[in-house]
């Protein structure tokens, strides 16, 4: 009782606070991680920012001085462009002037470094001193330009933030990329020897690439102690030929650890001399360390060049920021967990416990809510589309299909009634709205289901090897394409084959001059059923092609309009028109721009047409029958008169000439098309009327001069008549009808007058007053 | 400069912001009773109509009996059809006039029409069992008069309340989605 009488609902909090507490937590442990690593983000002092913001993105991963150049002269073209771009105004601003100061001077450096460069020509492609010149040029208008534009441009230091973040975010990234490598290099425990590789490769090589080298030459099992020589040697045939140091390092370590003569060739070793002296010392490490040391010596002290310098600001960069990486690596991590789990909190709040509690309040909940109740499926059983597909059994047989397509006719049936029923909740109150909303809901489901259902099937339906099937994956489209073309083709050339043979046979019999044996008929024959088998079925083809390449689409809903299937996604077959061409009924397809109607307007079509055509059946029958009788009537006519004459009565031309009088009265029925005017003359001449009139001894009365119809027959229509056109006859009912009209009851065209004056009452007042005896009216008199 | 590039600003102003957003909260708790009572007063509304929609004749207004209420101490509501309690002096009776003088002798000898009966009986408010026996239908009751009939259950109560408690669910939840993405900022 209390249960139909009071309706509750409650909202769950716990799982509400305990989000927001846990964010909450989450949130305290952040900014516990953020305080700590900000001292290691003060480490980042202000001579790192300089260092970075001079080289900048310009000197950031190339050591070769001619890339610098390009890079320098490209970035003062896209500088210059910008200036270029300013308005006058800004152009008069400290900050255009201070471009356009740099600029200058950038512009003459760049020159006077093309005139060097020129005029060194081929040697400058060695010769590591040449570029001592050219790199303090670089650096110095580097420096010109950066310090210009980056201590006066307005914005310059939102500009400096924003490059600080790039390259923290940079150097997060190279951490987390190098912290495996950092891992197996702790794991070697020989954290000493990366302070000598550094020496040994003035600086030039970034930590991290040590590490690994020093990692892969471990793996190798080469000796960890050669690695600083064979750097060293790397770093200078880098310098020597133009290639970058980390590509000769791997070299080295590579083509050592795999004793390859051809890859330790990239750092100029002679396989020869390798061989000789690995005959020496039975090493191959050894033989080219020796080999090492004595080119080393005869090159001579270390030179620093520009481009060293420049490798070894870049290193000393992306050492730094690759150490503040991995200090931030954690606070960013955390960062990230904390976002995530805070938004994926909130989003549990939004669409968890609460929406769970509030019974599926999303609109996704309902949905899934809707398609639950619909589907079935309690405790993980099987739903409602799971049994579906299991009556489909194995897709092989007709049966499969047609339940196939009994079941969508049946979701399309519903989902039809659905949309009705949302139509019908067209009011703008709650209830309705709501009613609305769960149907509009209830419809999503269906069409889901039905799009489960189909796919389903179909998964069920291509399972069949060899099976052509529609509305398949674009794989399977595909497949069955191929399969279809290769059956065309086979078909083609067999219908070729027996064309051939049918034209031998039939030529075999013309050059013999002998018409074609019964056994030869029986050949023919045989060979033209089977080319017409053969043709319906490459059409029959054709038309899945079509649809294979989805020119012609089935909607959901549509009838099935081409005697293949009425499963939503099949191609339909073109529309064709019957064309009659020279005495052949052919099929053509109906030119593009042709109507086609949906099944809606095919059926209010249809609906049209059928009114149209019963009202056409209505008047023909009408005028068929009115035909019918006057022939009759004729046919009467013509009988009386043979009749009569039989019996030897002769018969006047008058009366004979009636049956003229009725062809021609016939022929007019058959001219008019109006069924009321049928009606009319049909009203005259009712059928067989003038048959009992005239068999009784009457005659056919002329109405010239008008006609009264006497006697007491007052139905039965037994008296004929004779009239012209223009004449009017009106029945008893007609006549009564004019008669209301002139009295003014129903004809308003009529207009009736009438004069009426005082003297012609008073007289007739005195008449009454003197025939009754009451005395007379007696006119006043003027008195005087 | 560059140390106000990542320095995360703000984390205590969202921690007050969840401390606040916690049900303990009286803000919180009121804000979210205001909506959950926002919600059924809605749903009254619309299963006052259903009412109307059943009852065919109902001079006395007996759809007024439709109740509500929001819960104090946890966060729901109901929403029923049980006899409110007396009304008091709330009644609309009125005391019949009398023809004669206070002092005189004899009752009340004025006839009271039907619809002055009908009007000092009980008011809208008090007719929920109007609203029950359409709901839960009426045995057939026989009189020394004569069968009185009954009442087709017609069960409009259960259906018409449960689809607007989801509805005022649905909306009590947009309302807290909004809340938080309002209290957030996250959308």
């Amino acid at each position: 009782m209390a249960k139909d009488v009071i309706t509750r609902f409650k909202l769950e909090t716990t799982g509400f606070d305990s989000k927001i507490k846990e964010a909450a937590k989450e949130l305290s442990a952040y900014s516990k991680t953020a305080t700590q690593a900000k001292e290691g983000f003060n480490q980042f002092t202000k001579a790192n920012v300089d260092a970075a913001r001079a080289l900048g993105t310009m000197a950031t991963s190339t050591t070769n001085v001619k890339d610098r150049a390009k890079e320098l002269v490209g970035a003062f073209n896209d500088a210059a462009k910008a200036y270029n771009a300013l308005s006058d105004e800004q152009k008069q601003s400290d900050w255009a002037k201070a471009l356009s100061g740099s600029l200058t001077q950038l512009q003459q450096r760049i020159k006077e470094t093309k005139t060097e460069m020129q005029g060194l020509g081929d040697s400058m492609k060695g010769g590591g001193g040449l570029f001592s010149g050219i790199g303090s040029k670089m650096e110095g208008a580097l420096a010109v330009f950066g310090g210009n534009l980056m201590t006066k441009a307005a914005g310059a230091v939102a500009q400096l933030g924003s490059e600080m973040y790039g390259m923290v975010q940079q150097g997060i990234e190279m951490a987390r990329a190098g912290e495996g490598v950092r891992i197996a290099f702790e794991r070697l425990g020989r954290g000493d020897i990366l302070d000598g590789l550094r020496q040994a490769t003035h600086g030039t090589v970034t930590d991290l690439e040590l590490m690994k080298a020093a990692v892969k030459f471990n793996d190798f099992k080469l000796p960890v102690e050669e690695l600083g020589t064979m750097l060293a040697f790397a770093q200078q045939k880098a310098k020597d030929t133009g290639q970058s140091v980390d590509y000769m390092v791997d070299s080295i370590v590579t083509g050592l650890g795999r004793k390859s003569l051809m890859i330790l060739d990239n750092l100029g070793l002679s396989a020869n001399e390798i061989k000789e002296k690995m005959k020496q010392t039975g090493d191959m490490t050894k033989a080219v360390g020796q080999i090492i040391r004595e080119q080393m010596a005869k090159a001579g002290d270390y030179v620093e060049t520009a481009a060293d310098r420049a490798a070894q600001a870049n290193v000393s960069l992306q050492n730094k920021m690759e150490e503040l990486g991995r200090k931030f690596a954690p606070v960013e991590e955390a960062s990230n967990q904390l976002w995530t789990s805070m938004k994926i909190g909130i989003l549990d709040i939004i669409g968890g416990p609460l929406a769970r509690l509030l019974n599926g309040l999303t609109e996704a909940g309902r949905l899934q809510n809707a398609i639950n109740n619909m589907n079935g499926g309690v405790n993980g059983g099987p739903t409602r589309i799971d049994r579906m597909v299991s009556m489909l059994g194995d897709g092989k047989s007709a049966r499969s299909r047609n339940t196939y397509n009994k079941q969508l006719g049946v979701f399309d049936e519903r989902i039809n009634q659905q949309q009705f029923r949302i139509a019908s909740l067209s009011g703008k109150d709650a209830i309705t709205r709501g009613l609305r909303q769960k149907a509009e809901t209830e419809l999503k489901a269906l069409e889901a289901m039905r799009a489960e259902y189909i796919s389903r099937a179909n998964d069920v339906f291509n399972a069949k090897p060899g099976t052509i099937t529609t509305g398949g994956g674009k794989d399977d489209k595909k497949k069955n394409t191929k399969t279809e073309q290769t059956e065309l083709q086979k078909n083609q050339s067999k219908i070729n084959e027996l064309t051939q043979q049918f034209i031998d046979i039939n030529a075999e019999a013309s050059r013999a001059g002998k018409p074609l044996t019964e056994e030869q008929k029986k050949q023919t024959e045989e060979i033209q059923k089977q080319i017409e088998k053969l043709k319906e079925r490459n059409g029959l083809l054709g038309l899945f092609a079509e649809q294979a390449q989805g020119r012609l689409t089935l909607g959901a809903g549509d009838f099935q309009r081409d005697g293949l299937s009425n499963t939503p996604g099949t191609l339909l077959k073109a529309p064709t028109t019957a064309v009659y061409e020279n005495g052949v009924m052919t099929e053509k397809a109906v030119p593009t721009g042709g109507l086609q109607l949906d099944d809606k307007a095919m059926r209010a079509v249809t609906k049209d047409i059928y009114k149209n055509s019963q009202k056409e059946q209505n008047k023909n029958l009408s005028k068929e029958q009115a035909i019918e009788g006057m022939s009759d009537l004729i046919g009467g006519v013509n009988n009386v008169f043979g009749g009569l004459q039989q019996m030897g009565i002769e018969i006047p031309q008058e009366i004979r000439s009636v049956t003229g009088v009725l062809n021609g009265i016939l022929t007019v029925v058959m001219g008019i098309e109006s069924i009321i005017t049928v009606g009319q003359f049909l009203g005259i001449f009712h059928n067989g009327g003038i048959v009992p009139g005239f068999a009784n001894g009457g005659t056919i009365s002329h109405a010239a001069n008008g006609y009264f119809v006497g006697g007491t027959h007052y139905s039965g229509d037994v008296t004929p008549i004779m009239a012209n056109a223009g004449e009017l006859v009106l029945n008893k009912a007609q006549q009564g009808n004019l008669a209301s009209q002139l009295q003014g009851s129903g004809l308003s065209a009529l207009n009736l007058t009438a004069t009426i004056k005082g003297e012609q009452i008073r007289l007739a007042l005195n008449n009454n007053g003197r025939r009754t005896g009451r005395g007379e009216y007696v006119q006043s008199r003027n008195v005087k | 400069m560059a140390q106000d590039a990542i320095t995360v600003t703000g984390i205590e102003q969202f921690q007050e912001q969840l401390r606040k957003m916690q049900t303990d909260n009286p803000r919180t708790k009121r804000v979210l009773q205001t909506i959950i009572r926002r919600a059924i007063g809605e749903a009254r509304k619309n299963v006052i109509k259903d009412a109307q929609g059943v009852l065919d004749n109902d001079p006395r207004h007996a759809y007024k009996a439709v109740r509500n209420s929001v819960y104090k101490q946890i966060f729901g509501g109901q929403i029923n059809i049980l006899s409110s309690r007396r009304r008091g002096a709330a009644t609309n009776w009125v005391k019949p006039k009398k023809d004669r003088p206070e002092n005189a002798r004899g009752g009340n000898r004025r006839k009271r029409s039907l619809r002055t009966m009908q009007l000092d009986s009980y008011e809208g408010a008090d007719r929920g069992f109007i609203l029950r026996f359409q709901n839960a239908g009426t045995v057939e009751r026989e009189t020394r008069y004569g069968s009185r009939g009954s009442l087709r259950a017609r069960h409009w109560f259960g259906t018409s309340s449960a689809f607007q408690m989801d509805a005022a669910a649905s909306r009590v939840a947009e309302e807290i989605e909004k809340l938080l993405q309002q209290e957030f900022q996250l959308m």
